[in-house]
């Protein structure tokens, strides 16, 4: 197999967590796939951060302290410039 | 900095391009103060960020990676467009509107978490799981919606974002895209996605009979209890992939998103009949060949004076490490691929399918150009045509892959 195209790079976006403890990718230990009872789905801790008219390429925003093993979901909205902008934002870390 | 966010969606509008909008993720989070930072390259005003804390979703695998939809239109009252159905009870269901020129309401059934203007997160946590499509009340203008599902949390086993049994295929029969997609479980074709890629789904290319569906008694060794699966993969056949001279082919999997960090792990077997002959054919792969640098990781199976091994090839002027491993006729073996977008790339082989098999030789490899493209597709047999004389590998169930991004390393 081989392959030599060369195709444009895409606009990076990088999201990263500050001052906050990050677990590994927990990977639970095998089991028999039972079914514990855990409380339904409920939102916590959340915030909203905009940069308005400021240029910028970052915005930041605090979102106080989660509960251990949440997921934080952030929505993001981009400036979109000119046509370099970032047509698919995608995390390059 | 102590970790980055997984992308889960990200689109931009079409008409006027004013803005782009994107989704991001991280899981299993410690409880200390939390500051999301979203960094981009291209200078500009009016970028806005929003982040919620969803307790009680599984800290494994959160992300539902069957449901996400993405549509962009001017029409008033937009959705994500066709409904669709978290793969489980107890989800929530988000969405996010980029709005050009309007206010908009959340849809029935859902919560706006704020209403800011051109910038409207909905949620909608479903106690029995629900087509929807995340609708807004809004009137014209330009938008763009964007729809996932987070899965409720469970004790239950899952290592893979998605398992592929092969499910829907019949003894002797070549897969079709339709036959393979029935097989997967976990990711999905999106037909409410504007992609800026290559379509996802299955795509076979098979230049000479190369496969066939067949029978076969294997089974995961252990249960998955993801919300998307639950078994052992029982149900289903196995895949043939049968390389004659100039008869080359695959089936391939090509991604919604452009993925950074994918793992994908089979069993394979060389008992389908043994008549293994020649040079090297390519068996098991992830690669990019359509965004930057093309680059892949790819198991290959070769004959040398009747010796079988399996090794690793990535792009021309690659040097993997590690030895060739020497193989068996009539012989299961797991096989793990890791690739990362320009970074390393790894093949582990194991002997056996069962619980805890044995490693036989890990080998690794630097993506071997400067820019080496994110992951798009996962290949089972040859991603491009050859003259390779005769091989026969037997992909037995449960394909499983990784594409949250956590580089999960899977076992039977």
């Amino acid at each position: 197999m081989c392959k030599f195209r060369n195709w444009a790079l895409m606009a990076g976006l990088l999201v990263a967590l500050a001052a906050q403890g990050q677990r590994d990718v927990p990977l639970l230990g095998a089991g028999s796939g039972g079914s514990a009872s855990f409380p339904p789905i409920a939102l916590g801790v959340h915030a909203t951060a905009d940069n308005g008219a400021a240029t910028a390429t970052t915005v930041a925003v605090n979102i106080g302290t989660p509960t251990a093993g949440s997921t934080i979901f952030c929505n993001l909205r981009l400036p979109f410039p000119s046509a370099d902008g970032p047509d698919s934002p995608s995390r390059t870390t | 900095v102590n970790g980055a966010y997984q992308v889960a969606l990200s689109t931009r509008l079409t008409a006027g391009n004013e803005f782009a909008i994107a989704t991001y993720y991280k899981r299993n989070v410690l409880a200390s103060p939390t500051t999301v930072t979203a960094t981009w390259s291209t200078t500009g005003t009016n970028a806005r960020i929003a982040c919620e804390e969803w307790k009680n979703v599984r800290t494994d695998f959160p992300y539902d990676e069957s449901f996400p939809a993405t549509v962009s239109n001017s029409t008033a009252n937009p959705t994500s467009g066709t409904s669709r159905t978290p793969a489980i009870d107890g989800s929530v269901v988000l969405g996010l509107l980029g709005h050009a020129s309007q206010t908009a309401t959340a849809g029935t059934n859902y919560t706006l978490i704020d209403a800011l203007s051109d910038f409207f997160p909905e949620y909608w946590i479903q106690t029995s799981k629900t087509a929807t499509n995340t609708p807004y009340t809004a009137l014209l203008g330009n938008w763009a919606d964007t729809m996932a599902a987070l899965s409720p949390r469970s004790a239950s086993f899952c290592d893979s974002s998605a398992i592929f049994t092969f499910e829907g295929g019949t003894n002797g029969v070549q897969p079709t895209a339709n036959t393979l997609q029935t097989g997967t479980h976990g990711i999905v074709n999106q037909p409410n996605a504007q992609l800026l890629n290559t379509a996802p789904g299955w795509v076979v290319t098979d230049a000479g009979a190369a496969f066939a569906y067949a029978t076969s008694t294997f089974t995961l060794a252990t249960t998955e209890g993801c919300p998307y699966y639950s078994g052992t993969a029982n149900e289903a056949p196995a895949l043939d992939v049968v390389k004659t001279f100039g008869a080359d082919g695959n089936v391939a999997l090509s991604f919604a998103n452009t993925l950074t960090d994918v793992t994908a792990s089979a069993c394979i077997s060389t008992d389908a009949p043994n008549s293994n002959t020649g040079a090297n054919e390519d068996v098991f792969t992830l690669y990019s060949d359509t965004i930057g640098a093309a680059d892949f990781d790819n198991l290959i199976i070769s004959n040398s004076s009747g010796t079988l091994t399996l090794s690793m090839e990535n792009q021309a002027g690659g040097s993997p490490t590690g030895s060739p491993i020497a193989i068996s006729p009539n012989t299961l073996y797991w096989v793990t691929l890791h690739y990362i977008a320009g970074g390393q790339h790894q093949i582990k082989v194991y002997s056996g399918c069962g619980a805890n098999p044995t490693l036989l030789g890990t080998m690794t490899a630097s993506a071997s150009v400067a820019g080496g493209g994110p992951t798009q597709k996962l290949a089972l047999g040859g991603p491009s045509p050859g003259t390779d004389t005769t091989h026969i590998v037997r992909f037995r169930r449960g394909v499983k892959l990784d594409i949250s991004g956590a580089g999960t390393l899977q076992l039977p």
